[in-house]
C-alpha cells in the first residue's frame, strides 16, 4: 500500500512540476543580444553580448539561447556556430532565480557592411528535463562593419595629386573673408585690403593677408556599377575601401571630402550620399558600410546629373570607378567640361592593361592597381 | 593527441545505477526459480544482495582501459574467484545454493560484456531507458506470478526492487541526460554553472525520494490519523456540545441502547481506506515541502556568504561569462496601489495596464521609455484589438477627450 502511494506522489509531484514550468518557464524573462560598438572598424575585434535576465524565482535548469549571426563576424570561439548563409550559434546560460547571466563572445570583423541579428530563440526545460519550452524573440541589434582601410602608402601617389591639386588652388585663389595675416604695405598691393586701424597703430601701412580659399573641398563620386558580365564585386570593394581611406587621409590633413556613390543603401534603400562636406570620415564610413553590392547601382550618368548641381566649381572632383565603358567616359568627359579639375581613379588588378582611354580623359586618368583577381 | 585514461568515469554512476537495476531484476527471477526448488527458503533477500560486489567488480572491469580481448577473460577470471569466495562462506548451505549464486552472477557477467561491447549505444542514453523499462516490465510480470503464487513476501520484494528501480532510473536520468541530449554544447562551452545546477536537483531528488520511503515505512501512519481523527472530532463536540446539552435536557432517548450496549463492530469509527489514503498522501506532501523549505533556506543561507557576482572565464578568453544576481521586488501585490483614475478613465488605463503587462509577461518587447504609438506597433501583431483600445487610451492620456 504505502508503495503505491509512494508512487502516485511521486507521479504527482512530476505532474505538477511539468504543468508548473508549462505555464511559467518562459514567463518574467528578459533577453537581448548586443554587440559592444554598434559601429567597428575592419579587423576589429567586437564582443557579441548576449543577456539573459531570470526576473522570477522559478529556477530555470538551463537556457539555451539560439540566434543567427552575419557571416561577416567570425566568432573566436566556433564551438557551436553552424555555418551556411547565417551563422547559427547556441549558447547553454544559466539561469537561477532573479539573476542575470552575460556572456561576452569575442568576434572578429571581416567584411564591410551593415548587419542585424534579428531573431533570437530560446530554450529551455523542466527541472527533470521531461518536456522542452521554446520563445522567439525579436532583437534589434545592429551592427556596421566599416570599410577596410588601405594602409597610406598604398595610395600615397593619389594623395600626393590630391594635396598638389589643393595647394595650387590655394595659391590662386584668396578668401576675403578668411584673415590669416597682417605685413607691411607693397606697391602692389590694392588700397582696398590696407588696414587703417593696424596703419595707425603703427604709424606705417599695413596690410591685410587673405588666407587661401576655404572652400578646398574634395568630391568623390564613387561608381559602383558592374564591371564585368559576371557582376564580380571584388574591384568594387577595392573602391569602397578606396574611397574611404581617401576619405580618412583627407581628414587627417583637415581637407573636408564628401562622397556621392550610385550604390544601394541597405537601410533606406537609395543611393548613399554624405549630406555634406566634413572632416569627420565616421559619417561617410558608415554610409559606404551600409552599400549593399548585391543590388544593382543606379546608372553613373543619372547620379552625376542628379549630385553635381550640389558641388562647388572650385571643388577638387575625384571620380572612384572600376567601370571604363564608353557611356562612362562619356559621362566623365561631360564631367570634365564643367569640373576641369576631374581625377578619375580606375581600381585596376595588377598587370591587367588600361582599356582604351578617351584622349580627352587621358591626363585626368590615374590607374590605381590592386593585387588580386576575379 | 589525447592522452588515454586508465579509467573512465564519465557517466560511471549511471552505469552503476542501471547495473543495480538489472542485478535486482535478476534476482528477483532467481527468486521466482527458487520457488520450484528445494532452496525456496534457504536464500533470503539480503543474502542475495550480497553479490552487488560482483556488480561494482565487473563495472570497474569494464571501466578500465584495457584491450578488448581481455575482457572476457577478465569477467571469467573474476567469476573463479567469485566461486571461490562463495563456497567459502556457503560452504555450509550446500553446492545448489553456491550455484544459485553463481548463476546470478553469471548473468550480471553476461550483462556487463554486453554493455562493454554496445558501448556506442550506451553513450547515447536511449538504452538507460530500454533496459529500465525492460526490468520494469519483468518485475511487474514476476508480480503478478507472485500474485498468482500466493507469495505476498516476495511481492513486496519486487515491489520495493520496483520503486529502488525507478528511483535509480529517475536519478541516473537526470545525471546523464544533459550529456546525452545537450552533448554538442555541454562538452565544449562553459556550462559548470548548469551542471552544477542540475546536481542540486539530483541531490533534491534522492533526498525527497529516499526520505519519503523511509518515513512511509518508519512513520506509523494509522497511528497519526486516528490521533488526527480523534482530534478533529473531540473539536467538533467542543464546538456542538452547547447543542449536545440542549438535546439532553429537552429529549433523552429511553428505548436507544447505550455505549456499552452496542456490538464492538457498531463502536469502529477508524479511519476508511479512502480517508487512509489521502491521510497518508498529505503527510508525505508535509514532509516533502518541510524538507524542500528547509533544503531552500539552508541553500540560501550558504548564498549569502557567496560572491554576488561570479565571473567563469579568464581574461583573454574569447567567451566570459558573468553570472550575477539581480534585485527581486520585493513590492507586495497588495501593495501596488496604481491610480487609474476614475469612472471611464479608469476602465480604460486599467484595461491597457494588464492587457500590455500581460504582454510583457509573454515577450513583448516593451520598454519603460516606449511612447504609446512604439508600443501600439510592438502589440498589434500579438493584440488583434489592441488599436481601439490604444487609441480610448492615448484620447485620456494626451488629453484629447475629458472623461468623468
Amino acid at each position: 500500500m504505502e508503495i503505491l502511494i509512494f508512487l502516485a506522489i511521486v507521479a504527482a509531484v512530476v505532474i505538477v512540476e511539468l504543468i508548473y514550468y508549462r505555464k511559467h518557464a518562459m514567463e518574467n524573462l528578459d533577453l537581448d543580444i548586443n554587440v559592444s560598438k554598434p559601429v567597428a572598424s575592419y579587423g576589429e575585434t567586437i564582443e557579441v553580448i548576449e543577456v539573459v535576465q531570470n526576473n522570477k524565482r522559478t529556477r530555470l535548469p538551463f537556457l539555451l539561447l539560439k540566434f543567427e549571426a552575419p557571416t561577416a563576424i567570425d566568432f573566436l570561439d566556433k564551438t557551436n556556430t553552424s555555418v551556411s548563409d547565417l551563422q547559427y550559434r547556441e549558447d547553454m546560460l544559466t539561469m537561477k532565480p532573479f539573476s542575470r547571466h552575460t556572456r561576452k563572445i569575442k568576434a572578429l570583423c571581416r567584411k564591410r557592411g551593415y548587419y542585424t541579428f534579428p531573431r533570437v530563440t530560446i530554450l529551455s526545460t523542466d527541472l527533470l528535463f521531461i518536456e522542452k519550452f521554446s520563445r522567439e524573440y525579436k532583437n534589434d541589434a545592429q551592427l556596421t562593419i566599416l570599410p577596410r582601410l588601405i594602409p597610406p602608402e598604398e595610395i600615397m601617389t593619389l594623395l600626393s595629386v590630391t594635396f598638389s591639386e589643393i595647394q595650387r588652388r590655394r595659391t590662386l585663389l584668396t578668401d576675403p573673408f578668411s584673415l590669416s595675416g597682417i605685413r607691411e604695405y607693397e606697391p602692389w598691393d590694392p588700397m582696398r585690403s590696407v588696414n587703417w586701424t593696424a596703419s595707425a597703430k603703427t604709424g606705417e601701412l599695413m596690410v591685410n593677408v587673405n588666407a587661401s580659399t576655404s572652400t578646398r573641398k574634395v568630391t568623390i563620386f564613387l561608381n559602383l556599377e558592374h564591371y564585368t558580365q559576371r557582376k564580380s564585386t571584388i574591384l568594387l570593394e577595392k573602391a569602397i575601401s578606396l574611397a574611404y581611406s581617401y576619405i580618412c587621409e583627407l581628414s587627417l590633413e583637415g581637407v573636408p571630402a564628401r562622397v556621392f556613390t550610385n550604390g544601394i543603401d541597405t537601410v533606406t534603400g537609395a543611393p548613399s550620399v554624405s549630406e555634406d562636406s566634413s572632416l569627420d570620415p565616421f559619417v561617410s564610413g558608415t554610409d559606404l558600410a551600409r552599400i549593399d553590392l548585391t543590388h544593382d547601382a543606379i546608372s553613373f550618368p543619372e547620379l552625376v546629373e542628379s549630385n553635381i548641381g550640389s558641388t562647388s566649381a572650385d571643388d577638387f572632383v575625384v571620380v572612384i570607378s572600376p567601370r571604363t565603358d564608353a557611356i562612362t567616359q562619356k559621362q566623365l568627359i561631360d564631367l570634365k567640361s564643367k569640373r576641369p579639375s576631374l581625377l578619375w581613379v580606375i581600381p585596376s588588378f595588377k598587370g591587367n592593361p588600361l582599356p582604351d582611354i578617351d584622349s580627352g580623359l587621358m591626363s585626368s586618368v590615374f590607374n590605381w592597381e590592386v593585387s588580386g583577381h576575379d | 593527441m589525447t592522452k588515454k585514461t586508465f579509467f573512465f568515469y564519465q557517466g560511471i554512476i549511471a552505469e552503476f545505477f542501471m547495473s543495480v537495476t538489472f542485478f535486482l531484476t535478476s534476482i528477483m527471477v532467481e527468486n521466482l526459480a527458487l520457488c520450484y526448488t528445494p532452496l525456496n527458503n534457504l536464500i533470503t533477500y539480503k543474502s542475495q544482495l550480497t553479490g552487488l560486489v560482483a556488480v561494482v567488480i565487473f563495472l570497474i572491469i569494464r571501466r578500465i582501459n584495457i584491450p578488448k580481448s581481455i575482457i572476457i577473460p577478465a569477467h571469467i577470471l573474476f567469476l573463479f574467484l567469485y566461486c571461490f569466495l562463495l563456497k567459502y562462506f556457503h560452504a555450509s548451505d550446500g553446492k545448489l545454493v553456491i550455484g544459485a549464486f553463481l548463476l546470478v552472477a553469471i548473468a550480471n557477467a553476461i550483462f556487463s560484456i554486453s554493455r562493454f561491447f554496445n558501448a556506442s549505444s550506451v553513450k547515447k542514453g536511449h538504452s538507460y531507458l530500454e533496459l529500465f523499462v525492460i526490468t520494469i516490465v519483468i518485475q511487474i510480470l514476476l508480480c503478478v506470478f507472485f500474485l498468482i503464487g500466493g507469495r505476498p513476501d516476495l511481492i513486496r520484494l519486487t515491489a520495493l526492487n520496483i520503486v529502488i528501480s525507478i528511483c535509480l532510473y529517475a536519478i541516473s536520468r537526470q545525471l546523464t541526460v544533459l550529456d546525452d541530449q545537450y552533448s554538442h554544447i555541454v562538452r565544449v562551452q562553459p556550462v559548470r554553472s548548469v551542471k552544477r545546477q542540475n546536481l542540486i536537483t539530483v541531490v533534491t531528488i534522492v533526498f525527497t525520494l529516499f526520505l519519503s520511503v523511509v518515513l512511509m515505512i518508519i512513520l506509523p501512519s494509522k497511528k497519526i490519523l486516528t490521533a488526527i481523527v480523534y482530534a478533529i472530532g473531540m473539536f467538533l463536540r467542543f464546538i456542538l456540545s452547547p447543542l449536545f446539552k440542549m438535546k439532553d435536557d429537552y429529549y433523552t432517548p429511553i428505548d436507544e441502547p447505550t455505549m456499552e450496549e452496542l456490538p464492538e463492530e457498531e463502536f469502529d469509527y477508524g479511519p476508511t481506506p479512502v480517508i487512509d489514503l489521502l491521510a497518508t498522501i498529505a503527510i508525505v506532501l508535509i514532509i516533502i515541502a518541510i524538507f524542500i523549505i528547509f533544503f531552500l533556506k539552508i541553500r540560501n543561507l550558504i548564498g549569502n556568504f557567496r560572491r554576488e557576482e561570479y565571473i567563469s572565464s579568464p581574461d583573454g578568453s574569447p567567451v566570459s561569462d558573468i553570472i550575477e544576481s539581480v534585485k527581486k521586488d520585493r513590492k507586495s501585490f497588495f501593495s501596488r496601489q496604481y491610480d487609474f483614475g476614475h469612472g471611464e478613465e479608469y476602465k480604460v488605463r486599467k484595461k491597457y495596464f494588464k492587457t500590455v503587462t500581460k504582454a510583457i509577461k509573454g515577450g513583448a518587447p516593451v520598454k519603460d521609455s516606449s511612447s504609446p504609438n512604439e508600443i501600439r506597433e510592438i502589440m498589434e501583431g500579438s493584440e488583434k484589438h489592441f488599436g481601439p483600445l490604444s487609441d480610448a487610451y492615448e484620447d485620456i492620456r494626451y488629453n484629447r477627450k475629458k472623461y468623468d
